[in-house]
């Protein structure tokens, strides 16, 4: 950038400071303006920006905002997420069960003379995924036909109505350079995407500090609000907050705790947003262990359990109260349980069951939320005879608790705090519960053949309405197990300056490209 | 002198191995494969498998350890499972932004410190002695990470004088100074008390010595004989502290260089010492322990060339 200093520059640069200082205005959010660089905090380095081989965070903000794709995800007028077609098509759509079709717009240049984006593209980019580490977001892809240079059809074995969500507008569908990614070792990569097309592109990255994405004069669409998207690297949570009290950072998440405060007090020129996250919390039972076994026992459990209480003095008031788990803003999202809390009604199925004096085990990550979550649940739960012991522990051990490939843990297992999180279409959260999961990720270690067949019929079902009542039907099979107390949806908060309207996909991470100026 | 010199050396190299060991004793016992941790739900089984086999832990710890130290002998520190670049490039783009913070840190405690012992010393029992010794004992009991949180919330949110995060414009020597100061101030301020105490009690020992009553009986002004005499000798345990300092360093730079979200070597352990990267956190601890362990001889070459004593004793 060339700037040079002269007396005019000083002292129109004084006036104008004098100005905006006299009016109130905090000069550094003019400056951001004018500068057009929008501050987003990301939460860790990139690592890898193939979309076969991604870890996640910042790394799917880059590829929404610097690949093209078919589709892209959006809200449907219940505000559940679904999906549209990008701006880079003519045309995407269902043509029956197994078959989509799709016409690339014209003109679509990729960066470092790449050529044109093209349909061969298209199906190097999504068959390559059927053999990569995200192959489950492609479960039944088959194969894509190319019809000419700008067109084809993406062929599945079998229906699978999620390839919307989890595969095609996800950034699993993230369209790569076929002839560029080719000639990288192993056809994959890293830190530096093989060529680029989209609002923006990735122009610098410095490892552990930031990324730069700068608007593309080339893209075709609409162009983004900002000259430039810095993302910086800020671990640590508290620091961000600083960093954005500060006035360094423009969007960034917080904590719960902070969340709460800044609804009481907001710092000056900033706002609070709160976004359904993709996270399910609750708490399992084994309906395998012996003490579990009787399901009376499990429902005295869960209706001694004043999930109320948890959501107040653990996730200070500020997480929403969960009856399921599919989160806020999926298809199939619960909105009552069929149980409450009523220890009377614990204490009566205790007795029914002819159990006294239980003592159990609770298992719980080292996290203050949760052992605060905990605390409260031992309490309740006193209150109808059974002494619990929490038990935390670190996630090396955690995670392999319920794991059968990892030792005989899972047999010792009682009661835990569990959270999991999901891509945006209901059969991702409810996947973990099936048959074939008990012993992975189904630590309550029950069956229902009901269930199994309403995960097939939801995986194939293209109707809305039917395809929700399926998985309201699975989540009350789940709880009817007695081996779910439900707990919350962590929600994602984000503090953003109020210069800016940020935009977030389903998992919380910012999608630059529709960030806009407020 | 050689001979001392090569014993010196190999005894930093048997102290990198030892540290090496204990570093993958450890990890071998930590429960928990570093698969399901990093990937959560998604580790499939042979994505698990591949991860192990990338990082090497599906091998014997004894064979993993040899392997890593004959390529760390060769200067090759692995390579990172994830973005697949050289362990080696991600220390060296890391190691001098804490470097940077550590000699700015310990520079200007010891710009500071060290005047302040002298003065002390010589002005011993004096109001600015008794002030010192409050002030030296204050500063060395609080935490550099409690300081680099007030130091933050104070100077660059409440006042605005500094920036908050990072380490400054890549290329702009201006800005990273700019940047470097809070996080050096947070990791020095308890050195200035920990160092003006030591050259204090050195000064004290060195001042009551026959060659200074000699220097004064000759008449010598008293500032040649206590920055020419006195404190020349009374220096010396100090350098050898100030190697030893690295150490501490080391670790209260990963507090600052979290609190600031600076990068630096401290912060690449942590970060990824949290998601079970052991390739890099092997390299960096590596790399950490090597400038710990090399610090030692050379100031012990620095004692020697400052005291004939010593050179002699060699």
């Amino acid at each position: 950038m060339d700037f040079k200093l002269s007396r005019r520059t000083v002292l129109q640069s004084a006036a104008a400071m004098a100005t905006i200082t006299a009016l109130g205005i905090k000069p550094e959010h003019v400056l951001g303006a004018e500068g057009g660089i929008l501050k987003v905090r990301m939460v860790g380095d990139i690592q890898v920006l193939d979309p076969g081989y991604m870890i996640g965070g910042a790394e799917t903000s880059a590829l929404y905002a610097c690949t093209p794709r078919l589709a892209v995800p959006v809200h449907d007028a219940n505000g559940n997420w679904t999906w549209a077609p990008s701006a880079y098509v003519e045309k995407v759509a269902q043509d029956d069960d197994t078959h989509i079709s799709f016409t690339l717009k014209k003109g679509l240049k990729w960066s470092s003379n790449g050529g044109e984006v093209t349909a061969e593209d298209v199906k190097f980019s999504f068959e390559r995924m059927i053999n990569s580490d995200w192959s489950a977001r492609w479960p039944t892809l088959d194969h894509v036909e190319v019809k000419d240079s700008h067109s084809g059809v993406i062929v599945l074995k079998t229906p699978f109505v999620a390839t919307w969500l989890l595969g095609i507008a996800s950034e699993s569908g993230s369209i790569l350079p076929k002839a560029l990614t080719e000639k990288l070792q192993d056809a994959k990569f890293t830190t530096e995407f093989p060529a680029q097309c989209g609002p923006y592109t990735m122009t610098e990255w410095t490892p552990k500090q930031k990324m730069v994405l700068k608007a593309n004069p080339d893209y075709v669409g609409d162009k983004p609000a900002f000259a430039e998207v810095h993302f910086i690297d800020v671990e640590d949570t508290k620091a961000a907050e600083l960093a954005f009290e500060g006035h360094e950072i423009d969007v960034t998440s917080i904590t719960t705790e902070t969340a709460a405060r800044y609804k009481k007090s907001l710092p000056a020129g900033a706002k609070l947003v709160e976004t359904p996250g993709p996270f399910y919390s609750w708490i399992g039972m084994n309906t395998d262990h012996p003490l579990l076994k009787d399901i009376k026992v499990r429902k005295a459990i869960q209706r001694a359990i004043d999930v109320d209480s948890i959501l107040q003095g653990a996730y200070a008031g500020v997480s929403p109260k969960a009856f399921g788990c599919i989160p806020i803003g999926i298809l199939g999202h619960r909105d009552a349980a069929k149980y409450s809390y009523n220890p009377d009604e614990a204490k009566a199925l205790l007795k029914e069951a002819g159990v006294s004096g239980l003592k159990l085990d609770l298992v719980t990550l080292n996290q203050t939320e949760r052992i605060a979550a905990c605390q409260i649940i031992q309490a309740n739960l006193a209150d109808v005879g059974i002494e619990v012991t929490i038990k935390p522990v670190d996630s090396g051990p955690f995670w392999n608790l319920g794991l059968e490939s990892k030792g005989d843990d899972w047999k010792n297992l009682q009661l835990w705090i569990m959270q999991y999180r999901c891509s945006p279409d209901p059969s991702d959260p409810i996947q973990w519960f099936l048959k074939d999961q008990v012993g992975v990720w189904n630590w309550e270690r029950w069956s229902d053949p009901e269930f199994e067949d309403l995960y097939k019929k939801g995986l194939e079902e293209a109707d809305t309405k039917k395809r929700e009542q399926i998985y309201l039907r699975m989540q009350e099979i789940m709880e009817d197990t007695g081996a779910y107390v439900w707990l919350t949806f962590d929600p994602l908060f984000y503090a953003h300056a109020d210069t800016v309207t940020p935009a977030f996909e389903s998992g919380g991470e910012v999608r630059a490209e529709l960030c806009t100026r407020a | 002198m050689l001979i001392y010199l090569l014993q010196r050396i190999g005894l930093s190299v048997l102290i990198c191995v030892t540290a090496m060991t204990l570093l993958f004793a450890a990890i071998h016992v930590i429960p928990g494969d570093p698969a399901t941790i990093m990937l959560g739900t998604r580790a499939t089984p042979e994505v698990r498998a591949r991860l192990e086999k990338e990082m090497g832990l599906d091998q014997p710890v004894p064979v993993q350890l040899v392997k890593f130290l004959g390529r760390a002998a060769t200067g090759d520190l692995g390579t990172d499972v994830w973005s697949k670049r050289a362990v080696g490039t991600i220390v060296m783009e890391n190691l001098p932004y804490t470097l940077t913070l550590i000699f700015t840190g310990l520079g200007w405690a010891a710009l500071v410190g060290i005047p302040l012992g002298c003065y002390s010393a010589i002005r011993r029992n004096s109001f600015i002695d008794k002030f010192t010794g409050v002030i030296s004992v204050g500063t060395i009991s609080i935490p550099s990470f409690v300081v680099a949180i007030y130091a933050l919330l104070l100077f660059a949110i409440q006042l605005n004088l500094f920036p908050v995060i990072g380490a400054g414009e890549k290329g702009d020597l201006a800005d990273q100074l700019w940047h470097l100061v809070l996080p050096s101030f947070a990791v020095g301020l308890g050195w200035v008390g920990y160092l003006a105490r030591i050259v204090r009690a050195s000064m004290l020992e060195v001042m009551g010595e026959n060659h200074v009553r000699t220097a004064r009986a000759f008449g010598l002004p008293e500032p040649k004989i206590v920055l020419q005499y006195a404190l020349r000798i009374a220096i010396l345990p100090t350098v050898t502290l100030l190697a030893l300092a690295i150490g501490g360093l080391l670790s209260s730079a990963v507090f600052a260089e979290n609190i600031f979200a600076r990068p630096g070597i401290g912060k690449l352990i942590v970060d990824s010492a949290n998601v079970r990267n052991y390739p890099v956190v092997q390299g960096a601890v590596m790399a950490t322990v090597a400038l710990f362990a090399f610090a030692m001889p050379i100031a012990d070459l620095i004692v020697a060339w400052l005291d004939p004593r010593v050179r002699t004793a060699l």
